[in-house]
């Protein structure tokens, strides 16, 4: 391969770890509701902008340090996600399973509402965790920034599957997920643990949002199109499935990254929801799920 | 005359032998009972022959027709209906009207027959209205017609769909655990209208754990343990045959106790 | 056709109360009588209503009202009785509206023609999506149809020397009959209302027939209908393409309509939006999916005086009402109309127990 192509694989390879890690972090989130609840949670994206936003806030007008502010954004976005299913989802007077879906659209339009009348409509600044300074790595330019993103998903998602293995909490999450007529009769606290979900995926929006609004952009919708790819990530690794979300996020960045810069940039939507498509009529149960039976 | 044969049948599930060359016949007009302890196959096999599973090998004959992977809903009009362990009741809709959708495979229409509301709709649908309130009356839920089906004690429910697989005036019926979670009196009453289906004619084969029940009402039983059948009889004979006895036991199930 | 059980000897005891028993049973017809009263009320309604409008814009609203009433209506059949998700409806509104742009513009095809060759197209198109993807069920049909509505969505701002691009496809010629042209406001109003209503009666015969019933069997418990012999995997895509075919001509009048389409108009909020009209209206309820088409267009419109906080109070609005109104507004018009006119209670299924269905297949974890 000559030295350019090289080049180019490298960046594309590299863009679309970028990218992917945020979507793995999103599809964590949407698995994490799927597995407590059994819907769609459509605020994901909305808790991936909100996390920018507040960290826009925490550092550049309030001016903390950005170790303070990091951890305060993820507690407050988490508790956002519990607002939500606190506010909008335990009152619900239906069950059904479409008028759910549709309260958490109904949230992600109201949070929009609110973040654009907090933060306004214009695109916000956030600056990087660290100075950038870009350098080449198998003749990909790269920025700390990427670095930081691939980085800190690792840690996340390690911090995660710690909190499921290791702890009496993420043990009861996983037996209310599984069976949560038989958790409830253990004493498991189950809707607590739905709030609980809740709040992890905010965290984990956070986390995606403070990571690559840098890189992008920040503004109320960014989490929108961002959301529904990750979205689409989960579902391709198999709805519910941790280490589906991860693969799939992770698979859907590459695949995006590639397909925008080796076959077409303009229809890369159509290439990343096109495969979507194919996976889920050759599978309907993603790349990794065991099953779409209950999904 | 044998109404329904099984030949062979063996299914799978990665690498998990859920049947294995398992075969019995049922008679037509007859109540044949099919048991075994849990995990025997039971449930594979009703998948089979209803057309929810389809099978690796085997052949499934109804009526000297071959329905072997045969889609579910082409079944009622060949005269196999069939009731489910989980009852699949349309909880929105009325008595009348979850009865009447158990005659769909008997109407002819199609969508745009009905958006044009062709002549005959309205035939069709006093003739269906009639069927199923007979049906109902069977059941003796006549008085209930108007009723949500979602709101209809759990009791009342099995009978309901009972109702609604019989309007189609089938030959066989297939009874997925009928009584499951009823109380006595309400598990004789059911036994009663079991029968009640064969003095009308219409052949059972009845999936079913209440051993007194199957004991009561059955003409043949048939024994699965491990996918494959072990025995097969008159439910005297098969209830002192050792290896049943020993199938159950092993199971730590009880059997014919209160038989 | 035959109806076994009716047969001589099949049956022991006659039914107690066959004779008299429309009295009895009032679902039987007689819900299809009251559609047809209610129907022509709302026709005369709409057919005097222009005597009491003065301005024009009052009319778009009404058309815009129209317009979105036919979508609502078909998107009702698939969701509110056969009771699956699509948030790809836009997509087919755009496909019928560029359709018909195309061809009648690019192609100086007779509008009339675009309007049915469009149609055509979208019913294939939605056969094509829907035999795959309505073996899919509740979040996997709910990603798979707004994939569907993405990748429409861009291929139309993309592909723009075929269709304008982002800024859309302008110069759509008029729908005209017999030298009349609907080209305004006013006389579109005769026209969209026209076929909005006219949709409505095949719509209505098809939730009162056997398939009507088998869908909503559909929606309670698919296994149970199948094994009543409903051929659900056929009905289900058959019901989408129904639905898609509907949207499709909605598209098509809002081309000629509009003169111009924009891609802006058909991307998955546009979905979204008329999945909300079903739901705000009441689901499995013809009328409902007036209320919500309705409500949901002039409600919007209301708030553009406050266009800096739309998603914000109707976000709010949105949560408010499928929190504590998941029915949608029309048990409560029912109810509001019952007393108005001191009707006495029918007997029947309640409204109440259709929530029932949330103990079927479509559970909700608790």
């Amino acid at each position: 391969m000559p030295p350019d192509a090289i080049n180019a694989l490298a960046q594309y390879t590299l863009s679309g770890l970028t990218t992917g890690s945020v979507y793995a972090l999103l599809a964590l989130g949407y698995s994490l509701i799927f597995n407590a609840t059994g819907i769609v949670n459509f605020t994901q994206g909305d808790f991936l902008s909100l996390g920018g936003l507040v960290l826009y806030s925490l550092l550049v007008s309030q001016g903390l340090p950005i170790f303070a502010a990091f951890p305060a954004t993820i507690l407050l976005v988490a508790l956002a996600g519990a607002l939500v299913e606190r506010v909008c989802l335990r009152p619900a007077r239906s069950r059904q399973m479409i008028i759910l879906i549709f309260i958490t659209m109904a949230a992600s339009t109201l949070m929009r509402g609110l973040m654009k009348q907090g933060w306004g409509k214009l695109p916000l600044a956030l600056p990087p965790l660290s100075p950038e300074v870009p350098f080449r790595l198998l003749g990909a330019v790269l920025t700390p920034q990427n670095l930081w993103v691939m980085g800190m998903t690792l840690c996340g998602i390690a911090a995660l599957a710690w909190f499921f293995r290791a702890t009496v909490t993420g043990k009861a999450m996983r037996a209310a997920a599984a069976d949560p007529r038989t958790a409830r009769l253990m004493g498991v606290e189950v809707e607590r643990l739905t709030t609980l979900s809740f709040a992890f995926a905010g965290a984990l929006g956070a986390l995606g949002g403070m990571l690559i609004t840098p890189i992008t952009s920040l503004s109320y919708d960014i989490g929108l199109m961002l959301g529904l790819k990750g979205f689409a990530a989960a579902v391709l690794g198999g709805y519910g499935s941790f280490a589906g979300a991860v693969a799939g996020g992770v698979l859907l960045g590459l695949f995006e990254s590639y397909g925008a810069g080796y076959v077409t940039s303009a229809y890369r939507d159509v290439l990343v929801f096109g495969l979507l498509i194919l996976v889920l009529f050759v599978r309907p149960q993603g790349l990794f799920g065991t099953t779409g039976r209950r999904a | 005359m044998t109404l329904l044969a099984v030949r062979d049948l063996s299914v799978a599930f990665g690498g998990i032998r859920a049947l294995d060359a398992a075969s019995f016949t049922a008679r037509a007009g007859a109540i044949t009972a099919l048991i075994g302890p849990n995990g025997a196959g039971k449930t594979t096999l009703v998948n089979c022959v209803t057309g929810m599973v389809r099978p690796d090998s085997g052949s499934v004959t109804f009526d000297g027709r071959d329905i072997t992977g045969m889609a579910a809903h082409r079944l009622p009009r060949l005269g196999l209906a069939r009731t489910f362990q989980h009852l699949r009741v349309f909880g929105s809709m009325s008595l009348l009207e979850n009865v009447m959708v158990g005659l769909h495979g008997h109407v002819r229409t199609g969508m745009l027959s009905s958006m044009l509301r062709l002549p005959g709709v309205r035939r069709t649908e006093r003739a269906m209205r009639d069927a199923a309130m007979q049906a109902l009356d069977f059941a003796g839920l006549s008085g209930r017609a108007d009723e949500a089906a979602g709101l209809l004690p759990y009791g009342d429910q099995k009978r309901l769909v009972l109702a609604r697989a019989l309007v189609g005036d089938p030959r066989m019926i297939l009874l997925d655990e009928p009584v499951a979670g009823l109380n006595p009196a309400e598990t004789h009453e059911m036994g009663g209208l079991i029968l009640a289906l064969r003095a009308r004619g219409v052949a059972v084969l009845l999936i079913e754990h209440d051993m007194s029940l199957v004991m009561r009402v059955s003409d043949a039983v048939v024994v699965l343990c491990s996918g494959a059948k072990i025995a097969e009889g008159a439910p005297g004979e098969v209830k002192r045959n050792p290896e049943v006895v020993n199938a159950y036991l092993g199971g730590g199930e009880e059997f014919g106790l209160h038989a | 056709m035959t109806v076994p059980g009716t047969g001589p000897g099949t049956v022991k005891t006659p039914a107690p109360a066959s004779s008299g028993s429309s009295t009895r049973h009032p679902l039987f017809t007689p819900p299809a009588r009251r559609f047809m009263r209610g129907w022509l009320a709302l026709a005369v309604a709409m057919a005097l209503l222009p005597l009491a409008l003065r301005s024009g814009y009052q009319f778009t609203v009404l058309n815009v009202v129209a317009v979105n009433l036919i979508v609502v209506t078909g998107l009702n059949l698939l969701m509110g009785y056969a009771g699956q998700i699509s948030y790809g409806h836009a997509a087919f509104f755009g496909m019928g509206a560029y359709g018909s742009a195309i061809l009648s513009t690019t192609h100086g095809v007779d509008p009339w023609l675009a309007m049915g060759v469009s149609a055509c197209g979208v019913a294939v198109a939605a056969a094509a999506v829907g035999v795959p993807t309505l073996r899919l069920k509740g979040n996997y049909l709910v990603m798979a149809t707004l994939g569907f509505n993405l990748i429409v969505d861009v291929i139309l701002v993309q592909w723009s020397d075929v269709t304008g691009g982002s800024s859309g496809f302008v110069g759509v010629p008029p729908l005209s009959v017999a030298g009349i042209s609907f080209d305004t406001d006013r006389s579109f109003y005769w026209l969209a209302w026209g076929v909005a209503l006219l949709l409505l009666i095949p719509a209505r015969n098809l939730v009162h027939s056997p398939v009507g019933r088998a869908l909503r069997a559909i929606h309670d418990s698919e296994p149970g209908a199948e094994a009543c012999g409903v051929p659900t995997a056929s009905y289900k895509v058959q019901v989408f393409v129904l639905s898609a075919v509907f949207a499709s001509l909605a598209g098509s009048l809002h081309a000629h309509y509009l003169g111009i389409v924009a891609p802006k108009t058909f991307d998955i909020f546009k979905s979204v939006e008329f999945v909300t009209m079903c739901l705000i209206g009441g689901m499995g309820s013809l009328w409902g999916g007036l209320a919500g088409a309705l409500l949901l267009t002039v409600l919007p419109q209301m708030l553009g005086v406050f266009e800096e906080h739309h998603d914000l109070i109707f976000g709010a609005i949105l949560l408010v009402m499928l929190i504590f109104m998941p029915r949608g507004v029309s048990p409560w018009l029912r109810d509001l109309l019952k007393k108005g006119l001191g009707g006495g209670k029918r007997p029947g299924v309640s409204r109440d127990s259709r929530d029932s269905r949330d103990r079927g297949d479509g559970e909700v974890r608790p």
